[in-house]
């Protein structure tokens, strides 16, 4: 079991220039702290990082795109990982910190205390490289190959559950969009908000 | 049946509203276009399990400069309501919806679902317009994808099956 701030500690030096896609609750809230800036996206809808992890990961195939996400998130939408198993988009790291409760809804144990095998679905989804880690040393080395090798990956990591009481992530939503957008524009070097008279423009 | 020249009259009018990432659940009147979309080069073409998870690749493909499209039947509309509320309409994120309307005038097939999709829509505070007329096509999704931009948020196109 490890410690989900510890773990995220020991990677950090790897996300310099990563888009990350983090779900809500304490998830969120640590890594924010331990990466600052704006290049983190808070995932609102429990369940959508796989999904949005893979849009973007297909609409930015050269680079790294890495979705922090929570068991009781990942269990809600296996489908996304299904999806993700038969586009196999090689860019895109999917690391669950899998504490086997929702954290930030109770501590209501998830079906991951019950027999659901994240690792499995995602390998039963086709991700081939579904891998589960139990220590900070493993979770540093599996993310390290992770970056290293094409995927898409899928990363558990085996979480002590945290007592602390996160609150809410005090961003505002479309301003938390927009500064990931400009963060991604400088990036990438080009311009990748439209406004509405682009669009009108833009109609061929 | 559904016909591959409806079809391709509606894969040219997302190309000319500039959509370049389709992402989908087939319906037997969906059938044609999702060929069409897997025959083209100018699309991405996500084929889903779930209505939901289109919720979510339109919002990361959008987030990096890709206008995207949903298409599912009305059936998987009310399957992705929660990502359309807490992820469309939170993080007001343009998309187009492409909906086949089962249930309508005229059909047969789910009729409660027919006469909850308007409904739905108009209480998630997502334009809609019905797809009567193959000639209004491209017109029609170039004014709603130029409505979602503005707007910033979805904008649903209900395609009859006399459409397709």
């Amino acid at each position: 079991m490890l410690k989900r701030a510890e773990a995220m500690k020991s990677v950090v030096d790897l996300f310099a220039d990563v888009p990350c896609l983090a779900t809500v609750g304490g998830c969120v809230v640590e890594w924010d702290r331990i990466r600052r800036g704006d290049g983190t996206f808070g995932l609102k809808t429990l369940g959508s990082g796989s999904s949005v992890g893979l849009g973007l990961a297909l609409a930015l195939p050269h680079r790294k795109i890495v979705v922090l996400d929570g068991d009781g998130a990942a269990l809600m939408n296996v489908n996304g990982l299904l999806t993700v198993g038969r586009l196999r988009p090689k860019n895109l790291i999917h690391i669950v910190f899998d504490n086997k409760v929702y954290e930030a809804s109770g501590y209501v144990p998830t079906g991951s205390a019950h027999n659901n095998d994240l690792v499995a679905i995602a390998s039963g989804a086709g991700i081939k490289s579904a891998h589960r880690v139990d220590t900070v040393q493993g979770f540093k080395e599996a993310v390290q190959r992770a970056f290293r090798s094409d995927g898409p990956h899928f990363i558990a990591a085996d979480t002590e559950v945290s007592y602390e009481d996160y609150g809410y992530w005090r961003v505002d939503e479309t301003d938390n969009k927009f500064r990931f957008i400009r963060w991604l524009e400088k990036l990438e070097g080009r311009k990748i908000r439209e406004d509405a008279i682009d669009v009108k423009m833009s109609i061929r | 049946m559904p016909s591959a020249e409806s079809a391709a009259i509606i894969l040219r009018g997302l190309k000319r509203a500039g959509v370049s990432l389709v992402a989908s659940v087939p319906d037997a009147s969906l059938a044609k276009l999702c060929d069409g979309l897997d025959a083209s080069n100018e699309f991405v073409h996500v084929p889903l399990s779930r209505e939901e998870e289109g919720v979510g690749i339109c919002t990361g493909a959008y987030l990096a400069g890709r206008r995207c499209a949903l298409m599912m039947q009305n059936a998987g509309l009310l399957n992705a309501c929660n990502g359309l509320t807490t992820t469309a309409l939170q993080f007001e994120i343009p998309m187009l919806l492409l909906v086949l309307y089962a249930g309508y005038r005229g059909d047969m097939s789910f009729p409660q679902l027919g006469q909850v999709t308007e409904p739905v829509l108009s209480a998630l505070r997502i334009p809609y317009y019905v797809l009567e007329d193959l000639d209004k096509a491209d017109d029609l999704i170039a004014g709603a994808v130029i409505q979602a931009y503005n707007a910033r948020k979805p904008v649903a196109i209900l395609l009859s099956k006399a459409v397709l």
